[in-house]
């Protein structure tokens, strides 16, 4: 007895877009923000999309999310995700009205960066709740939905005059607690977070990732979580992957990650961090990343890299597992292989 | 050492209106003061979550706020009453910068008109080829040069770069405090540290103060010598970094180091746990101690009075804890 | 890093290059053509009445023994200054008190939005037209203008306000603060330049405001009928009954001259604005 069957709740399967754009007229250009992504995500697990500004991880989000509205397109691969009852759907191959009403809010919810694109600004928080319930169909006593939602906010830290009161309001960091108690109303098994503490402070950022972490704990669900925030990551992952400038370069568990991280990249990322009580010199990177619409040939990290070699400069790196749930995406490691 | 060689915020208070008509007034700085001897080049930190007034302190430090009571004093003179080249001399001996250096800079200029209007109207330098090289050395200082920013605009550059070039822009007047709010905070993990070093720099190589705004207590942790912690519009506790990161004495300061996460996923499970904060204006009106509906130690007088600084093991604190709840 | 819109690629995308050729050749057409004729085309009765287009009539003539080729010109010319000066004095009043209001102490700002809102609300077409009907005897082609212009520049100003208002809290004024500027450097070195792209299509907004004003009000009659404008060939065309008597040309002339000159000074302004401001446009990346 006790065979650990990990269930995949979300594949990956080398995922290729990006967002077609058309400048003053004519020109059309690709902005090419996601390459060849791979990943998977297990039952009961928190993965992490590391990665800074311009490296995709919001691109990959929301067609993750199956928000794949023009501009942004999808060239090749798919996004398969296990639902409740056990199918299998494609995400990117559905359509986007099949995917409101049966995939967002109920098998995968989305936690954003600005609250304010949740929360209609004209109606009272508890309107918004009913809406929600209104919206999949749910009758539900209005008194029952009160009685609900005084339990749920009292849970978050927040006061009772929440809930007649208008988004503007409220505080930002009410608001995201707000937004969290949404996206978490029917239970969904993946939780979609995309840096959904950097527009607050350090002390509501704490109670916010306590508060997804405690659900997530006792609902047994799945989390993805991007942030730029390395501290971020330490504090909630389990596993973390490392984007940069459209690829994943790295993936592993977190302990792994910052203790040996292996892609150049991670390395300079993880040697740039602060930490408490230490005033040593820190060493960043120079250069900028890459642009999305040139980008460099072969491995796109190369023109920052203390250790590229002239492969490097011409062909792309494969994937190559170190071990089980450990990539990297660097022509050092492949003799290792 | 001269009698008035320092920055002096003297019983700073600072007012704005809300409700219907804005009629009703709350304080947005109460009281602040504060002492910076200029002698002695130093990075001095204003740290406080959004809403502490740490950047309408700086506002009012630049002179571009007024505050309603209390008065900025610069080496003797009170800033807000300065005129004409006064004014201008003030203009040469602090200079900012920002947090978003997109938005620091108009997009529809050219990035080195501004370089040269600094050049022409603070540093007063008529010559042509002079102000180039003066520009140009400054520019260098950043890592960068005239070359490398002639004839663009803002959006040519890349983030780090930007934050640079405002960086020089405000170096080449020679000013003796540099005011930096926030100005890593929108920039990423890998560049953030490059700036900060430039900001090392200006203190050890240029003999500057800087004071940096942040709700990033890391970086101020890494650059800052004094820290002053600010919640709701007061001062509550300021002192050395390392003294106030090692043994903080205001709750609020224990409460802030404490949900600092930390990039190493060994002590995740040591973070206890945290009350949330109330709905802002109430606590912005209470009439003592801002912190006093989430003090784990608040008692009556907190709420009705704010406490005198008092120094415990050189760390000044304003807490009533300290002063046995009694005035 | 941001894609750079070089003007030669303005000066030759089609989109750019024909409106502009159709609109200078509409200029040279209404301005200097007129110039070259010897007979005052409004006059009646020196052509044969109500011949369509042909040879020696390219555009037809009108029941009233006009040669519309001739005709079609002047009244576009005149249309032109017309809502020209509308928009010239439009635009400077509001560009005034927009300014004033958005720079100046709380009482004199209040004092002059509550005269813009006034302005606002005032309805337009229905005072034209009566001032037009009564004082037509004194009415000149620019004075029309200048009527339009003083009625209409209670948006526009609120604009500015606006613009003005929310320009004056972005940063990069303190940058020009510190960098030296006086207030009055600063308004135009900083100001100016959006302004300007405001105001350059509020003179397109305005004069196809007052092209429509001056047509209505043409064809109810409340103009000066003797003037050849577009707006009273339409309204002798339409009192004369042209679609009845089949005299289409005499309609459909004037307008397709009037469209064509709305277009393309509109499709210009549009490309020209994409062109300056494109480098203000946050790229990704």
């Amino acid at each position: 007895m006790g065979i650990e069957m990990i269930r995949d709740i979300l594949t990956v399967n080398n995922l290729d877009g990006g967002y077609e754009v058309f400048i003053g007229g004519k020109r059309r250009v690709f902005v090419h923000a996601v390459d060849n992504v791979s990943l998977t995500l297990h039952d009961n697990e928190v993965l992490g999309i590391a990665g800074e500004s311009g490296c995709g991880k919001s691109t990959l989000a929301k067609m993750i999310y199956g928000a794949i509205i023009p501009p942004l397109i999808v060239r090749s691969g798919n996004i398969s995700l296990s639902t409740k009852n056990g199918d299998i759907v494609e995400l990117n191959k559905l359509n986007i009205d099949e995917i409101r009403k049966k995939i967002w809010w109920l098998e995968i919810s989305y936690i954003p960066q600005n609250s304010m694109n949740v929360l209609n600004p004209l109606k009272r928080i508890k309107d918004q709740f009913i809406n929600i319930f209104k919206y999949h169909g749910i009758e539900i006593d209005r008194n029952e939905i009160m009685k609900y939602l005084k339990d749920t906010l009292s849970i978050l830290g927040l006061p009772p005059e929440v809930i007649n009161a208008y988004p503007h309001q409220l505080s930002g960091g009410m608001r995201q607690r707000v937004v969290i108690a949404l996206s978490l109303l029917f239970n969904p098994r993946t939780v979609l977070a995309d840096e959904p503490t950097t527009a607050v402070d350090v002390v509501t950022q704490r109670i916010i990732l306590s508060l997804i972490k405690e659900w997530r704990e006792n609902n047994k669900s799945s989390l993805i979580l991007i942030s730029h925030d390395m501290s971020v990551h330490a504090y909630m992952d389990d596993r973390v992957a490392i984007m940069y400038a459209g690829n994943i370069v790295e993936v592993g568990n977190t302990f792994d990650i910052f203790k040996e991280p292996l892609h150049p990249y991670t390395r300079a990322l993880i040697e740039s961090l602060i930490r408490k009580g230490d005033k040593s010199l820190r060493k960043g990177l120079t250069g900028q990343p890459p642009d999305l619409v040139n980008p460099p040939p072969g491995c796109r990290f190369h023109p920052r890299c203390p250790y590229a070699m002239d492969i490097c400069r011409s062909k792309e790196p494969p994937s190559i597992s170190l071990d089980k749930d450990r990539y990297v995406r660097c022509w050092l490691y492949t003799n290792i292989r | 050492m001269s009698v008035n060689n320092n920055l002096k915020v003297e019983d700073v208070t600072k007012l704005y209106g809300y409700g219907l008509l804005g009629l009703k007034k709350f304080k947005a700085l109460d009281n602040i003061t504060l002492n910076i001897d200029l002698e002695k080049p130093k990075i001095v930190v204003l740290a406080g979550e959004t809403g502490s007034g740490k950047t309408t302190l700086l506002r009012i430090i630049m002179g571009v706020i007024k505050p309603e009571i209390g008065r900025v004093l610069y080496k003797g003179y009170d800033i807000h009453r300065l005129k004409g080249s006064m004014a201008k001399w003030y203009r040469r001996e602090v200079q900012p910068i920002f947090q978003d250096p997109y938005e620091a800079f108009n997009p529809l200029r050219r990035i080195d008109s501004y370089f040269y209007d600094t050049a022409k109207n603070i540093c007063e330098i008529r010559d042509r080829n002079e102000s180039e090289y003066r520009i140009d050395e400054t520019l260098k200082f950043v890592g960068l040069s005239l070359d490398r920013i002639s004839g663009k605009y803002p959006h040519e550059f890349s983030g780090g770069e930007l934050q640079r070039i405002s960086i020089a822009r405000a170096l080449l007047t020679n000013p003796k405090i540099l005011l930096a709010d926030e100005p890593v905070s929108m920039l990423d993990a890998t560049l953030r540290v490059g700036i900060l070093n430039i900001l090392k720099n200006l203190k050890e190589k240029l003999n500057m103060i800087v004071i940096y705004v942040t709700h990033d207590l890391s970086t101020a942790y890494y650059i800052g010598d004094d820290i002053s912690i600010m919640y709701r519009g007061t001062l509550v506790e300021y002192g050395p970094t390392s003294k106030v990161y090692q043994e903080p004495k205001h709750p609020y300061t224990y409460a802030l180091l404490e949900s600092i996460l930390e990039p190493d996923p060994a002590i995740r499970e040591r973070y206890p746990s945290i009350k949330p904060s109330a709905l802002e204006l109430k606590e912005f009106l209470i009439a003592g101690c801002r912190y006093a509906n989430r003090c784990p130690y608040a008692r009556d007088i907190c709420w009705h009075k704010l406490p005198p600084f008092i120094e415990v093991d050189g760390i000044n604190v304003r807490c009533w804890k300290y002063l046995n709840y009694k005035e | 890093m941001a894609y750079v819109y070089r003007f030669k690629e303005l000066a030759l995308k089609p989109k750019f290059l024909l409106p502009l050729i159709i609109f200078i050749s509409l200029i040279l057409y209404s301005f200097i053509f007129p110039q070259m004729i010897a007979i005052n085309p409004g006059r009646w009765y020196y052509a044969p009445p109500a011949l369509p287009p042909s040879l020696t009539y390219p555009f037809g003539t009108t029941s009233m023994g006009q040669d519309l080729f001739l005709l079609v010109p002047v009244a576009l010319r005149n249309t032109i200054i017309i809502s020209f000066v509308a928009a010239l004095i439009s635009v400077f009043i509001a560009w005034a008190v927009g300014s004033i209001a958005a720079l100046s102490t709380y009482v004199v700002r209040a004092i002059l939005m509550t005269l813009v809102d006034i302005i606002c609300v005032i309805p337009g077409l229905p005072l034209l037209m009566v001032i037009f009907y009564t004082w037509r005897d004194y009415l000149t082609i620019p004075l029309i203008g200048v009527i339009m212009g003083l009625i209409g520049w209670g948006f526009p100003a609120r604009a500015v306000y606006a613009i003005l208002s929310s320009l004056r809290q972005r940063t990069f004024v303190y940058t020009s603060y510190f960098s030296g500027l006086t207030i009055y450097k600063i308004v135009i070195k900083d100001f100016i330049p959006f302004l300007l792209r405001y105001l350059m299509i509020n003179i397109v907004g305005t004069m196809t405001w007052a092209i429509g004003n001056e047509v209505t009000a043409s064809i109810f009659g409340a103009m000066k009928m003797e003037e050849a404008t577009i707006g009273t060939i339409i309204h002798w065309a339409m009192y004369y009954q042209a679609i009845l008597l089949g005299v289409w040309w005499w309609l459909a002339i004037p307008i397709i001259f009037l469209v064509a000159f709305v277009l393309s000074l509109y499709i210009i302004m549009v490309e020209i604005d994409k062109y300056i401001f494109a480098r203000a446009r946050v790229t990704w990346g």
